[in-house]
């Protein structure tokens, strides 16, 4: 005896200690299919427990009529109760864990279940006198009772016992076809808001809801609805605040649209049969109806769309190439697109590849891809394809009719290929097919419409057709080059991205027009400061607007360079080097130290060439012109030259052209030519404008000199 | 131990620990059922296999951000009663305390305007819209027009964030990027996510790098700006005297190299590497095919106006965006710079108009004539609305408009979406939504959801908690839905 209970109180405790394993990690455990089939013995074993613990009790308390052999009778069945429970709660948890039970029930069952066996593991291992064993074992039996129950709950279902006496047996809610406005959309809201007060049991006011004959009925205060009388309506529509409002103040209300919706369907008689779909789309009743179906059916449970069997995911992972993507439309739908990309590296066996996933293709995009005629016969087998797109393929249409064979294809897109309308007569008997769209293909917008008179049932969409009067402005030439400054053999490069539009263009002159002006033929030669405007030309276009671009010459670029004058504080740029640095700023944006600001003082910059003297015969200031923000070109530009900076003699002085009205903002240069010289050291002097222009309505302010670089050719 | 506790317990140290024993070794067994249970814990998020939740609407999504905010009042919301109004002072009862930018906080007045522009209905939908759109208008039986949109901030800057990332302070993943991580890419030769720049002539605003972010997310997911250049990404051509033929061969030696490395150290990135690297060889054939518009027939050009010829034009941008979300890239960003009209706005607002609406309208004609629309969304807006009152001094033929995030229209065309349907309402004033209206975080939602997604479900771990495109609110507009 002392060895079983031994054994058993040991084994006790090891059970104990896995249920309580399994209770931490329980969402984190895998069960092998063996451990299942343990845990499937629990609706066996639990009945040992439940006889053993009941015999147990019973005996406790009838004790006075085994006085001989009644300590050892009672521990054996204790012991013996503690470790059936606990087996039984280890593999009820292993079951739980399949899952497919309602969590309510299974969160007592398992709770009472895991305390029983505790309690019982309590009962074996403290020795307890008579007065307290006693009541705990009545509370054991308590709780196995209130475990079976939930447990019984759980396999035979809540109304089991009871079931029979019930009148009426519930269906699921399902939304088919034949669904009525009744049972689609009445039925829930009552479900939700006044069934837990008018059912069979409680029916409030003598008024049950439960079932159609009840409604129709009505409660002690008679019927709901009578012609165009609703005493339902007029409970619904009292304040919330008085007595006989439905539903009560404290209760779950009515939304607008819900009680809109019962008015309407009242109003129009109240009838029971009427179908969801016998109503027209645009019906208000309908239209009603369905955001309460919306509300109360399409919960976050979204229903797969393709009945049919998935492919296996590895043969659909073996198919997806860089050129080839094949991926599962959804998680919840079998259904697989196809995508081709990158013609170069297509091959037409790509296609015969997917004969593995034939079944699940409901969608290809083959656009661009080099697939001709004979390559369409490929699909016949796709039978559940639905939208085959050949944009832009080398498909004539010579084959179309083999496309009659796939029974669901719904949609076929050949736009950019070079099929022609009678080649369409292929789809006359079709009766899949619904869009096929023809845009930029032999099919013109009157064939279009012939399409449409012969095949109505299919929308032929032939896209969109230019108005052939409207006249547009071509845009105007690309600049190929970089930036303003041209590097030492760089030529000055323009493009224009329409096929056969012609450019024009002048160096420093006056606006091209179509007849005027250099046509653009090759790269320019540009090697002084130079505007150049260009325009282009293409028939059946209205001419572009002029580009201008202007260009500065890199040329020889100074050694060091000094400044005599102070640019203002904000505007410091980096010092003297900025003016040869070869970066250029932004026509508009001076914080940026490409920048050197002056306004107060004129600037005055020397610039030497200390090892090889370059022959010099102009030289430029590049400078900003924004009249918005008062940077005006130099009122005066002088170029002095000589050994040094004490030697210098002035080459030569020139004052730009200052604007008369507003012009927009960019960077210019003012351009000065020097008799050709070799000096070692130049002195610039640009001096700032004193008195701004009159247009520019501002005739105490000066004008600001900006300039990023000076260029010595 | 105490002996009378002993006794009563009924077990000595030798039991105790004899039971401890036995404790131990059915503990150890039960470990055996847990297989994660010394592996760290593995986030579920990793296991997102680039699969909708649900059969999807649309496939990809451009998104052609007007950047500064467009005045609604002056495109797509019409409003009669400010026209009457025009010059009489905003009634308080309109405003109810809505606070001002510190542009209009000094004003005295709040002078109601009504728009320069003449509004028509277009379509079979009879959906108004205003003379600067006459493309648009020629489609308007293709749109879907939420003029309840709303915003909870009033400058540029975090509203604009606000709009792409799901917040107003930066840092968090743009929608291109959710979508990426979401979806995946579905073109294994272009990124998922790519973004085009545009200025337009009016007054503009800025765009920066952190609004095509992948914040948390794994950096793939980043938007790749595509440039107006030669080049359109930048670093992807073969250095100056390498051709394809030796660069396939360096490829292949340092795939040799890193996979070694891979198998030394196991780090991932190393193999995600390897495939960057091929992603670049392979985007090297892709993508002087996409910047060459010379194969577009004539008439694509006359559609999207000659513009497109320019590159870096909001119509060129546009164009490339079809090629783009043609070549299956998930999500195509536009940012279209110069709407913010606080002042001369008659004089800006066309010019605007015209460069933006024939490109916009030429997208969504041309997805369609290719039968890419039903799975393409297309969405046109800004960042908010404009006030209906004045900003500065009300002339007689120009005026202003501030920023005003309480009510503002967008457009949305295509997968999924209900065609030529305008959703919300605001009020007379064109002030306050007073029907239906719809958050930010609303409008993620449907986006979201049109692509398949369960925007509740679409999260990543990052710093201790779960985030979302619509964080912790969002309902998904399902009227709006087809």
């Amino acid at each position: 005896m002392e060895l079983f209970k031994k054994t058993i109180s040991y084994s006790v405790v090891a059970l104990q200690v896995l249920i309580v394993i399994l209770l931490v990690f329980e969402n984190q455990l895998s069960i092998p299919l063996w451990l299942q089939s343990v845990g499937r013995v629990h609706p066996l074993m639990l009945h040992l427990p439940i006889g053993l613990l009941l015999i147990t009790t019973l005996i406790a308390f009838g004790q006075r009529w085994f006085t001989e052999s009644y300590k050892e009778l009672f521990s054996f069945l204790l012991y013996l109760s503690a470790f059936t429970a606990s087996v039984s709660a280890l593999m009820g948890m292993v079951l739980s864990l399949e899952g497919g039970y309602n969590e309510g029930d299974l969160l007592f069952h398992k709770w009472f279940g895991i305390a029983l066996s505790f309690m019982c593991w309590f009962l074996i291992s403290v020795s307890l006198s008579p007065k307290i064993q006693r009541p705990a074992l009545l509370a054991a039996t308590l709780v196995l009772v209130v475990t079976g129950h939930f447990g019984a709950n759980l396999t035979h279902g809540e109304d089991f016992i009871f079931g029979p006496l019930a009148q009426e047996v519930k269906s699921e809610r399902v939304l088919t076809d034949s669904s009525t406005v009744f049972t689609a959309a009445i039925e829930p809201i009552l479900e939700a808001k006044c069934y837990s007060c008018h059912n069979e049991q409680k029916a409030k006011g003598k008024l049950i809801l439960t079932s159609q004959a009840a409604i129709a009925k009505g409660g002690k205060n008679g019927v709901l609805w009578k012609g165009d009388e609703s005493l339902l309506m007029d409970r619904l529509n009292l304040p919330i605040d008085h007595k006989k409002h439905m539903p009560p103040k404290d209760k779950a209300q009515l939304t607008d649209d819900e009680l809109d919706f019962i008015q309407t369907w009242i109003l129009r008689g109240g009838n029971f049969e009427t179908k969801v779909n016998s109503l027209p789309a645009t019906d208000t009743l309908r239209l009603l109806a369905s955001k309460i179906i919306d509300q109360y059916h399409n919960q976050p449970h979204v229903k797969s769309i393709y009945s049919f069997a998935s492919a296996p995911a590895d043969k659909i992972e073996e198919l997806n190439t860089p050129y080839r993507t094949v991926f599962r439309i959804a998680a919840n739908e079998p259904a697989l697109q196809v995508d081709f990309f990158l013609r170069e590296a297509f091959d037409s066996k790509f296609i015969d590849e997917l004969k593995s996933v034939k079944d699940q293709v409901v969608a290809i995009n083959l656009s661009k891809m080099p697939i001709s005629d004979a390559d369409l016969n490929k699909f016949k087998s796709f039978t559940n394809l639905e939208k085959l797109i050949l944009n832009q393929t080398d498909v004539e249409g010579k084959t179309l009719a083999v496309l009659n064979a796939l029974p669901n294809l719904k949609m076929l897109s050949l736009s950019g290929t070079k099929v022609k309308a009678g080649e369409l007569s292929a789809f006359e008997k079709n009766r899949s097919l619904r869009e096929v769209y023809l845009w930029n293909t032999g099919v013109g917008k009157q064939e279009e419409t012939t399409l449409q008179q012969r095949m109505a049932h299919i929308r032929w969409d032939t896209g969109y057709h230019p108005d052939e009067k409207e006249k547009m402005r071509l845009s105007p030439p690309i600049l190929r080059n970089d930036g303003q400054v041209l590097k030492r053999g760089e030529r000055v490069s323009y493009k224009h991205n329409l096929p056969g539009a012609v450019i024009r263009y002048v160096v420093n002159g006056e606006m091209p027009d179509s007849v005027s002006g250099d046509i653009y033929k090759d790269e320019i030669n540009i090697d002084r400061y130079a505007i150049v405007k260009s325009k282009a030309f293409k028939d059946g276009w209205l001419s572009s607007n002029v580009s201008e671009h202007i260009f500065f010459p890199e040329g020889v670029k100074p050694d060091r360079a000094t400044l005599l004058t102070k640019p203002e504080d904000r505007y410091m740029g980096e010092g003297a080097s900025t003016l040869i640095d070869n970066r250029k700023g932004m026509p508009d944006f001076y914080r940026d130290p490409v920048w050197m600001g002056f306004r107060n003082q004129n600037l005055e910059a020397l610039f030497y060439f200390d090892k090889n003297i370059p022959e010099i015969s102009n030289v430029t200031l590049s400078y900003a012109r924004n009249i918005y923000a008062m940077c005006m070109p130099p009122s005066e530009i002088q170029v002095w030259g000589g050994d040094d900076e004490k030697n210098l003699k002035l080459l030569a002085s020139y004052k730009p052209e200052q604007p008369k009205q507003y012009v927009p903002t960019r960077i210019e240069g003012a351009d000065i030519a020097i008799p050709p010289s070799k000096f070692k050291c130049y002195k610039l002097v640009a001096k700032t404008l004193t008195k701004l222009p009159e247009f520019r309505k501002a005739p105490k302010e000066k004008g600001w000199l900006m300039v990023d670089e000076v260029f010595f050719n | 131990m105490n002996e009378f506790l002993e006794n009563r317990l009924g077990i000595n140290r030798r039991h105790f620990l004899g039971k401890l024993s036995v404790g131990l070794g059915s503990a150890a067994l039960g470990s055996l059922l847990i297989p994660g249970l010394f592996n760290g814990k593995e986030d579920e998020s990793l296991a997102l296999a680039g699969i909708p939740d649900f059969a999807p609407k649309a496939k990809r999504i451009i998104y052609l951000f007007q950047n500064g905010a467009p005045s609604q009042l002056e495109s797509f919301d019409y409003k009669p009663m400010l026209n009457k109004m025009h010059g009489q002072e905003l009634p308080a009862s309109v405003r109810m305390g809505q606070r001002l930018t510190g542009m209009t906080s000094g004003q005295k007045n709040f002078p109601l305007v009504g728009s320069y522009f003449k509004f028509q209905q277009h379509g079979q939908s009879g959906s108004w819209i205003s003379e600067l759109f006459p493309h648009m208008a020629k489609i308007a039986d293709e749109l879907c027009f939420i003029k309840s949109m709303h915003t909870e901030a009033i400058n540029h800057d975090p509203a604009l964030t606000f709009m792409q990332t799901g917040a107003q302070q930066g840092n968090r993943p743009s929608m291109g990027a959710w979508l990426s991580y979401g979806l995946g890419s579905e073109n294994k030769n272009l990124p998922a996510f790519c973004v085009l720049l545009s200025r337009g002539r009016g007054n503009g605003q800025g765009v920066y790098s952190k609004l095509w972010t992948n914040g948390f997310l794994d950096s793939v997911h980043q938007g790749v700006q595509f440039s107006s250049g030669e080049e359109p990404v930048l670093y992807l051509n073969n250095p100056t005297g390498t051709d394809r033929e030796s660069r396939r061969r360096m490829l292949d030696k340092l795939s040799e190299l890193n996979s070694i490395g891979h198998e030394t150290f196991g780090d991932p990135e190393i193999t995600a590497r390897i495939q960057q690297y091929e992603m670049a060889y392979r985007m090297q054939t892709a993508v002087p095919e996409l910047a060459d518009i010379s194969k577009e027939p004539d008439h694509i050009i006359k559609m999207y106006g000659p513009e497109c010829l320019v590159p870096g034009s909001y119509a060129a941008n546009c164009l490339l965006a079809r090629k783009l979300s043609e070549s299956g890239v998930r999500f195509v960003q536009l940012y279209h710079q110069g709407w913010d009209q606080h002042g001369n706005l008659t004089g800006e607002m066309p010019l605007q108009a015209q460069d933006a609406d024939r490109a916009s309208a030429a997208l969504v004609m041309d997805l369609k004539q290719r039968g890419l629309l039903d799975e393409t969304v297309v969405i046109w807006g800004g960042e908010f609305g404009r006030t209906n009152y004045c900003q500065g001094d009300l002339g007689d033929k120009n005026y202003g408009r501030d920023h005003h995030p309480r009510a503002y229209t967008i457009w949305m065309a295509g997968g999924g979406v209900k065609k030529g349907f305008t959703y919300g309402e605001t009020d007379e004033f064109g002030y306050n939504v007073i029907k239906d209206p719809v958050h930010v975080n609303d409008f993620h939602a449907t986006i979201l959801h049109l692509m398949g997604l369960d925007h509740e479900k679409l999260t990543f771990k990052h710093l201790g908690r779960r985030y979302r495109l619509t964080d912790v609110a969002g309902r998904v507009v399902k009227p709006v839905i087809a």
